[in-house]
Order: structure tokens, then sequence, then C-alpha cells
């Protein structure tokens, strides 16, 4: 428990009768960038809110550095730098006023930082954010998340609206933030190849059930796609095997490790393998997410 | 760091209220000039402190009101909530300072006004300011307090400081009417800040002494906690509310 920074169990937020999340068991180490991935609406940003104390749990647990997101707050707060999912700041603000506003609410708060950052993503700081483009609203508010020396970065959708430079230049802006203070960052995103990039792990999540979490290097090296034909093959999920998805006589089984004693259990049972192939995060979360449709 | 955002929203409208305010408070002035001939000093000195004691019975709640409907509600209104309740402060830290902020406003506006108008009027008219006379000034003050409460509490159910100004102000309307029609009609008197004012009001000009008339105790205090329940209830139904 305490080599995790956050640590969710049968994390569920019901509206109505509607799941927004559902019994999330998240599992984020310290010091990693974990990419939390899924579709609109698929949960994430209600699982940040709850992380963050916006949101009270339906029913089970979420710590962040070992506290209670609901008892604990102000302290978790105090460690966690965040960046919402609507780039929102005070309209009437320039980005230098909001670093004013921010800065007395942390300790831990770098004015160094602030310089280096507004020069990496070339802030206009004496421009009032109301009338800064999308991208430039964003990149205030991951100046002050970044200024503030969290342990935590939570990013709601960290480069939605940004070009391909600037995505960039906060990628390697969160790594070294990661590198230099061995902070955690956990971010959301469907933007599968910035997760690939810097992210360490990654969790998939769809209609608010976690359908994977893993390392991406385990992804690598031991997860594999299945594809065997024959009748009556087995269709049960386990931590072995992600998915199954049954065409006509054909199966595809995402298998997080041990592919080829799998596979050779299929053949016993009279499955012809017609491949084993590796799999990208990409294909591994189109295999998941499609399969729950 | 909130008091200093609080500040920033409301000071163009504190600058107007004050200006407002005190130019309100040279007119007793102007018209005790006009009057003393005819009224005597006394006379002119109570007709011009009923004017002061009128304009800063308006001036001060209409400011309260104007400051109530700034704070926590509008960063719900403006999508800022998310923003400023991921600070490492509680809920209570934000509604108390929006409050404390808006207070000395209407505070430093009140006793800007009560100034200008009584030196000007006792300079004039040559009567020694009291204590006593001063105290006449409290029920507008707690007045301000409890608009700005009140706008403040339905801006917050609202979410949306404006719908909470026009809400409060539907209540200045409307309260003093159902109170005076509940009365014709059933001789029952409902409670009303009204009645924190003296009943001799209305006799001061021409019985100038009535002036040190101090306001009725139990009103005042009664509407006073009314006035600091409405940030509290603020707080509570925030300390509730899902962002």
């Amino acid at each position: 428990m305490n080599d995790l920074a956050i640590c969710t169990a049968g994390l569920t937020k019901t509206y109505g009768d509607m799941y927004a999340v559902d019994g999330l068991a998240l599992n984020v180490p310290r010091g990693a960038i974990y990419g939390f991935l899924g579709r609109n609406g698929a949960g994430k940003t209600t699982t940040i809110k709850m992380l963050l104390g916006l949101t009270r749990p339906t029913a089970g647990a979420a710590r962040v550095f070992g506290m209670d997101v609901s008892a604990e707050r102000i302290p978790i707060l105090q460690r966690t730098a965040f960046v919402g999912e609507k780039k929102t700041l005070y309209p009437s603000m320039t980005a230098t006023e909001l670093v004013r506003f921010s800065r007395g609410f942390y300790p831990t708060w770098s004015d160094r930082s602030v310089e280096k950052y507004a020069r990496l993503l070339e802030i206009p700081m004496k421009q009032r954010f109301e009338e800064l483009s999308n991208g430039n609203q964003t990149k205030v508010w991951l100046l002050l998340a970044l200024s503030q020396g969290a342990d935590l970065l939570i990013l709601d959708e960290p480069t939605a609206a940004l070009d391909p430079i600037t995505v960039d230049q906060l990628l390697r802006a969160l790594t070294e933030a990661v590198l230099d203070r061995e902070c955690t960052i956990f971010f959301s995103s469907h933007q599968l190849e910035e997760v690939e990039k810097i992210g360490e792990y990654a969790g998939i999540l769809d209609h608010g059930e976690l359908l994977m979490e893993s390392r991406l290097d385990d992804i690598k090296s031991e997860f594999r796609l299945i594809i065997a034909a024959g009748n009556s093959l087995p269709t049960q999920t386990s931590s072995q095997v992600l998915s199954v998805v049954v065409e006509e006589n054909f199966y595809r089984y995402v298998v997080a490790k041990d592919a080829q004693g799998f596979a050779a259990g299929l053949s016993q049972q009279g499955a012809s393998i017609a491949n084993i192939a590796h799999l990208s995060l990409r294909e591994i979360f189109l295999q998941l997410v499609r399969k729950e449709r | 760091m909130y008091y200093w955002k609080c500040w920033r929203e409301t000071r163009a409208s504190f600058y107007v209220f004050l200006f407002l305010g005190v130019v309100l408070a040279v007119v007793p002035w102007k018209v005790a000039e006009y009057t003393v001939g005819d009224m005597g000093q006394a006379r002119s000195f109570a007709l011009g402190w009923l004017i002061l004691l009128f304009a800063s019975s308006g001036v001060a709640p209409l400011a309260g009101m104007s400051f109530g409907a700034t704070g926590i509600a509008e960063e719900f209104f403006h999508k800022t909530a998310v923003f400023l309740l991921t600070k490492p402060r509680s809920i209570r830290h934000f509604v108390w300072t929006g409050w404390a902020a808006n207070t000395l406003q209407f505070l430093t506006l009140t006793g800007a006004m009560v100034l200008v108008g009584a030196s000007l009027l006792s300079w004039r008219c040559h009567v020694p300011l009291t204590g006593r006379f001063l105290l006449s000034f409290l029920p507008g003050i707690i007045m301000a307090f409890l608009l700005s409460g009140v706008t403040h509490l339905l801006g917050v159910l609202f979410k949306n400081g404006r719908n909470g100004f026009m809400g409060s102000l539907g209540l200045v309307i409307v309260f003093p009417l159902a109170c005076s029609v509940v009365e014709y009609l059933w001789h029952i008197h409902l409670l009303s800040p009204l009645d924190m004012y003296p009943a001799e009001l209305s006799g001061m000009v021409r019985h100038p002494e009535l002036l040190s008339t101090l306001p009725p105790l139990w009103p005042s205090v009664g509407w006073s906690l009314v006035a600091l329940a409405c940030p509290f209830i603020a707080q509570l139904v925030l300390e509730r509310t899902e962002v």
C-alpha cells in the first residue's frame, strides 16, 4: 500500500441506475507515469473527481498516498496538482495573476518552474485568460500544475487542444518532472500514442469498468492475440484471458500471460491455432473496448 | 489568495458605491444649509440625520447584495469551481473568506458615508456627535449583512450569483409587502428586519431629542443571527454539493 500513489478498491459511482464507475480497482505505483485510457464517457473524469474529493463515491474506497479521499481531502490536495478536463480558469485574470493566485496555496510552489515552463511552452503571461487560444489556456493550467511542486499530477486529458509540437514539449516536461522530483503522473487520455510514448503503466476503462491494468513492458513481452478456429471453445475471461470475441467458428483471445500454454490448451480441445500475434497498446485497446460494445 | 481574488472581483463596484455613498452623504449637509434658517439648528440636524440614515440604509444593503452575488456561487456559474475546490483549503475557508471580503467592503462604505455625512452635519448645525447618534446606523449595517448573506445563500442554491441577486431583490420587494398585507388583513405582525428601526423614527424631525433613541435590542440581535446563519447554511450546502 505504501508503494502506491493511488489505490482504489471496489470504487463505484452511480447516478440513479447508471453506473459511471463500477467496482474500480486501480493500483498506481509511486513515481510512475500511468495512462488512464478510455473512450469518452468511460468514467475517467468521474474517477478523477472522486480521487480529488470533488465527488463522493457511492461505494468502495480510494486512497491517495495512503490517505482516504473522503476523510483527508486537504492533505491530499496539498500534494496533488490537477489539470481539469474543461480548461476553464478565471477569464479576466492574466497568467501572471493566476500564478499570483495559486502560489499562496502551496508551500512547495516554485517560481523558477513558472519561468521555465512559461518559456518552454511559450505562454503569453500578460494576456487575459479569456483572450488566449484554447491551446494557450490549456498551457496556463499545465504551467500552474507543474509549478506547484506536487508529488502527484492528475491530468484529465492534458493534451486536448494542443498542437503536436506543444504536445511533444509537454510530454518531455512531464517525463522530466518525474525524473527530477520523483513525482507520480496519472493522466487520462484517449491518445494511445502519448501513453505509449511516456507511460509506464496503462489502465483501460470502459463503461465504468477497468478492463485491464498493466505495465507497458509486460504488454510488449507477454500480451498476445490468439486466433483459433474450432467449435465450443472456452469463452470465459480471467486474469489470463482478458477478452474473447467469437465470430462464427473463429475465436479471438487477448491473452495477458503464457500465450503458448493457453494455445496448447486450445489445441487439446480440438482447436486449430490460426495465429499468435504480438499486440500494441492500440490493438489491445481496440480488442477490449470493441468486445465490450 | 482567495481574499485577493474576491477583492479583485468586487473592487470596481466597491469604488462605484463609495463614490455614490460619499456623494449622497453630502446631500444632508446641503439640505441643512437650506433649512437651518427656518427650522433651527436642532431640527435641521435631525432632518439631515434622517436623510443620511435613509441613504445609508439604501446604499449599504444594495452594496451588500451586489457583493454577496460574487464569491463561490459564481465559481459554479463560470465553471471554475473545479479549479478552486482542488486547492488545499476547506469549503468553509472559501465561504467565510468571501463573506469577510464582502463585509469589510460594505462596512468601509458605510463608515465612509457616515463619517463624511455626520461630520458635515455636525459642523454645519453645531451639534456634537455622540455614540448614541451613531448607533442609529446599526440597523442599516445589519440589513446589509442580512441581504449580503441572503444573496450569497441564494446564489449558492441557484449556483449562480446573479440569480441570487435577483432572488434577494425579489425578497426585498415582496417581503415587506407580504408583511403589510398580513398585518392589514389578519392583524398578525410578521417578524421583519424593519423592526430593527426605532418606532420613534418618524417623529424625530419635530422632536430632535428622539435622535438619541437606540435601535431595539432584540430585533437587532435576532436579525444579526439570521445574517450570520446564511453563510453558514451556504457552507453546509456546498459541503454536500458534488462538483
